[in-house]
């Protein structure tokens, strides 16, 4: 029978492209997991160290990435503070308050920002913000402050767009239920709207520390990249991508140098698997 | 809602020279919950059977388990004889039982093609010359009614006709596959009354050369079209019977309480 | 102060903080897209770049960027597609489906640069694939399947269930029904989630620079044997992408003129990924305008 031929046929490449996909995630997990540890295996490394070392020096030995790790989480952090209320704010102008030209406009704006390619986000710091940062603070511009700026720009147009979807999908009853009862618009989005989409935007936020986490060139294009401990948002930083960026193409692959990169390339994975699980957490949240 | 007595039952018989479709002990179930049980009744050919009840009766799952559309959905057990074949057997050739049994459907679902494509989609692999493909397409147009309002536009989109043209179109296109059975679900519960008049006058006269089973909400349209007409409640069918019997003198009291509007 | 008061200052607030934000988001984009212009020539987009030297243009980087995208979706569309088709047809309800998902959302949350350096180990190293335009391409299908998967999926599930039924029900196999009917009915949608996904491609790095490389080979573009190693065609040869050139001049770049050599580069690739972004959702509107037929 012809169909049932089909019928197979179409099953099997379904269902070959489903476990290629598959089994390549998993050998991304495999193999950046072997890799990864492998420093701490053979020995040359002790895991210690590496979480709680401040010296980071491979070629000698030192192999402390606390540095790294703490102005990766910095840059992610503080560029989600300040994104994340600025995006709430445009994200209840455009859901909430507003149905002018601009609100319409904001849209396809976001949609294009959302599309600029990192590297210009990062060229753009280091024509516009570099300069700026060395005007106001002295020094010479590159500092973890400047990471923070282009990174806040970077996740803003996604973290709008997502709370955007978020605030749309509460139903219209909600709120003139609401208004109905005679609260404001104010205490309508306030108690009504953001409690209900609350999960969404949750999740808008992890997904933006996601991206600024994971984000390598155009944080290692303004950042300075000086492997020292941060002292303030000032002081010149070097994240763990940036480090990566920097390293990988300078070391032999299999030394202790080129083993300690994987292991921060192994951190970044475990840091994307942990929002990812974060993600899961707020969105199941939302269900109950 | 009145307690009722659901393991009385009037069933007829038709004369087995006349019986198409025989239905022996047929059941679907979705996991572990029944929606039709016990179904045990035969389809006249050459006839208009309507399946009646309220919704959630089981009649629209039956149907859909007369041409094989339940498989991957719902478990389908018993016999169900075509022909005297059994085509709910597992070794049944699905795709032929379809070929011989179309189907219509609650909504319109033109696929996104030309009227002409849309007609001779189901018969690609039967490889006919073009003078045979336009014999067959003006044919089936015809037959549904809808030749005359369409034969200019053949290659226009389907989805640019009216609703209830659309749904003449998939009448049409059931007809070029010439099956002998057409199951019909609730086919002008989308449309408007002209629109469903026009629909069972075309019903009407498909009964010539095809049997129709359909399943209505519309007591009326039963009244109007069906030959036969089967009640059903609960997965089960209680009675069945000529149309006219049934609607003026029902044997069971739930019957005529469901006819009154009574029910409930 | 009541109620009312407070409502009235808080929107009031809103609306001139959305004012300020949009104002400052469009300054942006304007300074990106200006401050390349003058610099941007016929001569700029079809001359080959320079190492050293002032003057230089992109003609290799804007090819290879567009072949690698091309080369990308080659490997990436029909994967993607066939998954999405799983997904939304073949896949029972079970955990095995729902672990699957969490399989591709996961790998949608990986940085790019963790793909890339998967790509650069197992294809660049091991498979002695070296750096190349086709480790670049899987290092960017990779990074690049699950959105296009659930740009698909989503496609997919917006065409209604009755044509299944319908194909189906005229005897078709499931698989027909799927590439004979659903298919065409979503084609529009299907192209707005390759455009779409194509502008995302286009403007990826991270994942390149050790895969892809840094640097453009010579190419002869008038070269069409794709096994010859200066061939344009050769998939084998590295390449560097417009976005990675822009890295390039910036981390360590010794051209004289690298600022507006990479100023004029933001510029095209920005322009690029809006004419995909606005081409995608035209184009997918008039096809179904189209596919609608005029009432």
């Amino acid at each position: 029978m012809k169909q049932k031929y089909e019928e197979l046929l179409g099953r099997s490449i379904t269902g070959i492209s489903i476990t290629i996909i598959c089994i390549l995630v998993f050998s991304i997990l495999y193999f950046v997991g072997a890799k990864g540890i492998s420093m701490f295996v053979s020995g040359d490394g002790s895991i210690v160290d590496f979480l709680t070392g401040t010296q980071w020096d491979p070629g000698d030995g030192l192999v402390g990435a606390l540095p790294m790790l703490v102005t990766s989480l910095m840059v992610t952090l503080t560029s989600a503070l300040i994104a994340s209320p600025l995006a709430l704010i445009l994200a209840i102008y455009v859901s909430e308050v507003s149905e002018s030209k601009l609100a319409q406009f904001i849209q396809p704006l976001i949609e294009v920002l959302v599309g600029i390619p990192s590297v210009v986000y990062g060229l753009l710091g280091l024509e516009v913000f570099v300069p700026m940062v060395r005007n106001a603070f002295g020094g010479t511009g590159f500092s973890i402050l400047t990471g923070v700026m282009v990174l806040t720009l970077m996740i803003l147009p996604t973290v709008t767009s997502l709370m955007i979807d978020g605030l749309k999908a509460v139903p219209k009853h909600y709120r003139t239920a609401s208004l109905a009862l005679g609260a404001t618009q104010l205490q309508t989005i306030n108690r009504i709207v953001l409690k209900a989409a609350r999960p969404a935007l949750l999740t808008a936020i992890i997904f933006g520390m996601t991206r600024a986490f994971g984000e390598a060139l155009a944080v290692q294009m303004v950042i300075g990249n000086v492997l020292v401990m941060p002292g303030s948002l000032l002081s010149q930083g070097s994240t763990l991508t940036s480090t990566l960026t920097m390293g990988i193409g300078n070391t032999i692959l299999g030394t202790l140098p080129n083993n300690a990169l994987w292991s921060l390339a192994l951190v970044l994975l475990i840091m994307a698997l942990f929002f990812n699980i974060l993600i899961r957490l707020v969105g199941r949240g939302g269900d109950n | 809602m009145k307690d009722y007595d659901l393991t009385k039952k009037a069933i007829f018989t038709p004369d087995p020279e006349n019986v198409i479709i025989d239905l022996k002990d047929v059941q679907v179930s979705y996991g572990p919950k029944h929606i039709s049980k016990d179904v045990t009744m035969g389809f006249e050919k050459n006839k208009v059977t309507a399946l009646i009840g309220a919704s959630g009766s089981g009649k629209s799952t039956l149907l859909r388990s007369l041409n094989r559309l339940n498989d991957g959905i719902a478990t389908v057990e018993g016999q169900i004889l075509f022909h005297g074949q059994d085509i709910n057997a597992k070794s049944a050739n699905v795709y032929a039982v379809r070929q011989h049994i179309g189907m219509v459907f609650q909504k319109p679902n033109p696929f996104y093609k030309s009227v002409r494509k849309n007609i001779l989609f189901g018969l690609q692999d039967q490889n006919l010359s073009r003078d045979q493909e336009d014999q067959i397409l003006e044919e089936s147009l015809r037959q549904a009614a809808l030749w005359d309002e369409v034969k200019d536009s053949l290659t226009r989109s389907a989805l640019a006709l009216s609703g209830g043209q659309q749904q003449r179109l998939c009448i049409a296109r059931a007809l070029a596959l010439k099956p002998e059975v057409i199951l019909m679900d609730e086919p002008t519960s989308a449309l408007d009354p002209l629109a469903t008049a026009k629909i069972e006058e075309t019903i009407n006269t498909l009964k010539k050369e095809h049997t129709i089973i359909i399943v209505t909400h519309s007591m009326q349209q039963a009244g109007r079209i069906a030959d036969n007409t089967a009640f059903f409640h609960k997965g089960l069918v209680l009675e069945y019977n000529h149309t006219s019997r049934l609607f003026t003198n029902p044997s069971l009291e739930i019957t005529q309480d469901y006819l009154t509007g009574d029910f409930g | 102060m009541d109620a009312k008061k407070i409502n009235q200052i808080v929107l009031t607030a809103i609306k001139v903080v959305t004012v300020l934000v949009v104002a400052l988001l469009i300054v942006i984009i304007a300074y990106i897209i200006g401050r390349g212009l003058p610099h941007m020539s016929l001569h700029f987009l079809f001359t080959e770049s320079e190492a050293f030297l002032a003057g230089g243009g992109i003609s290799t980087q804007l090819f290879d960027s567009f072949y690698i995208l091309v080369l990308t979706l080659i490997i990436a569309a029909p994967l993607s597609l066939f998954a999405a088709i799983y997904l939304a047809f073949y896949a029972p309800q079970n955990k095995l489906t729902a672990f699957l998902r969490m399989v591709i959302e996961v790998l949608s949350s990986l940085p790019s640069i963790v793909v890339g350096l998967f790509t650069y180990l197992i294809f660049v190293v091991n498979f002695n694939f070296g750096f190349s335009l086709l480790a670049g391409a899987i290092s960017l299908t990779i990074f690049n399947l699950p959105i296009l998967t659930r740009n698909f999926e989503e496609s997919l599930d917006d065409i209604d269930e009755a044509q299944m039924q319908g194909g189906l029900a005229l005897g078709l196999s499931k698989w027909k029904t799927i590439t004979s009917i659903i298919l065409p009915a979503a084609l529009p949608g299907l192209i707005t989630g390759i455009i779409l996904g194509a502008g995302r491609i286009f403007g990826e790095a991270a994942a390149l620079i050790f895969t892809a490389g840094q640097s453009t080979s010579q190419v002869d573009f008038t070269n069409w044997n794709p096994f010859s190693s200066d061939s344009f065609l050769n998939i084998m040869r590295p390449a560097e992408t417009l976005a990675v050139h822009i890295w390039k001049l910036n981390s360590e770049g010794l051209v004289q003129d690298a600022t507006e050599v990479s100023a004029a580069s933001a510029t095209v690739l920005v322009l690029i990924v809006i004419i995909f972004n606005l081409g995608a959702r035209a184009l997918g509107a008039n096809l179904r305008n189209k596919m609608m037929g005029d009432r």
